[in-house]
């Protein structure tokens, strides 16, 4: 069960020689994707540990060939939920044209997260992680006789 | 000269939009396809949003009010 987390800023394309994908650019933005050690709690952010690099976050499709993406509108309050079968669990929820714009950049660059995340024999399922996240965790109480003083 | 082609497995044409699906494709500048219901010339994020508004009277509303 693995959570992805994305920072840009790095760069590395040894992961597309290994994904077999053409980066496009150089000048693209890099995400490197990392897994949870173990969730302590939902309170207390957790612990990573780095996976490696995907490439391709800033500009659309710098990594994969397609990508298919569902908008669904919203009942309660419009817009529309964006969401991608390649990346399960993953939605965006977006009120105009610029967040839409947004979403679809997030969909891919999580499309390809989700990709490496398989190709190194890692699960991506959020919906899965959430709930084995909320079976395991427990609230964190503040207990002042606790603080080192 | 990379572009992004867009097919549309459902589209609401004129009705409330509730649900589309729409595959991106990278393709070449010009591909001879008669299945792709729309080729941007850029790939990016804004361009293949810009164009989805423009095809969908119900996303055409852009100031919130989806």
């Amino acid at each position: 069960m693995v959570t992805v987390v994305a920072v840009r800023g790095f760069l590395d394309e040894q992961w597309a020689l290994d994904m077999d994908c053409r980066p496009i650019s150089r000048h693209a933005d890099l995400t490197f994707v990392r897994a949870p050690i173990r969730a302590q709690s939902r309170c207390v952010p957790m612990a990573y540990r780095p996976l490696g690099i995907v490439r391709g976050t800033s500009h659309t499709a710098r990594v994969l060939d397609s990508l298919t993406v569902t908008l669904t509108r919203r009942r309660v309050t419009g817009g529309l939920i964006v969401a991608t079968p390649a990346a399960p669990g993953w939605k965006r929820a977006c009120d105009g044209g610029l967040d839409l714009a947004a979403a679809i950049e997030a969909a891919w660059a999580e499309a390809a997260i989700a990709r490496y995340a398989r190709a190194r024999g890692l699960e991506y399922d959020l919906v899965a992680h959430d709930r084995a996240a909320e079976a395991t965790s427990r609230p964190v109480y503040f207990d002042p006789d606790r603080v080192a003083s | 000269m990379t572009a992004i082609a867009l097919v549309l497995a459902s589209w609401p044409d004129g009705e409330d939009l509730r649900r589309i699906e729409v595959e991106m494709r990278r393709v070449a500048a010009k591909p001879e396809s008669d299945e792709l219901s729309a080729v941007l010339s850029s790939a990016l994020a804004e361009d293949i949003a810009a164009e989805l508004v423009r095809r969908s009277p119900t996303l055409s509303v852009l100031d919130g009010s989806w």
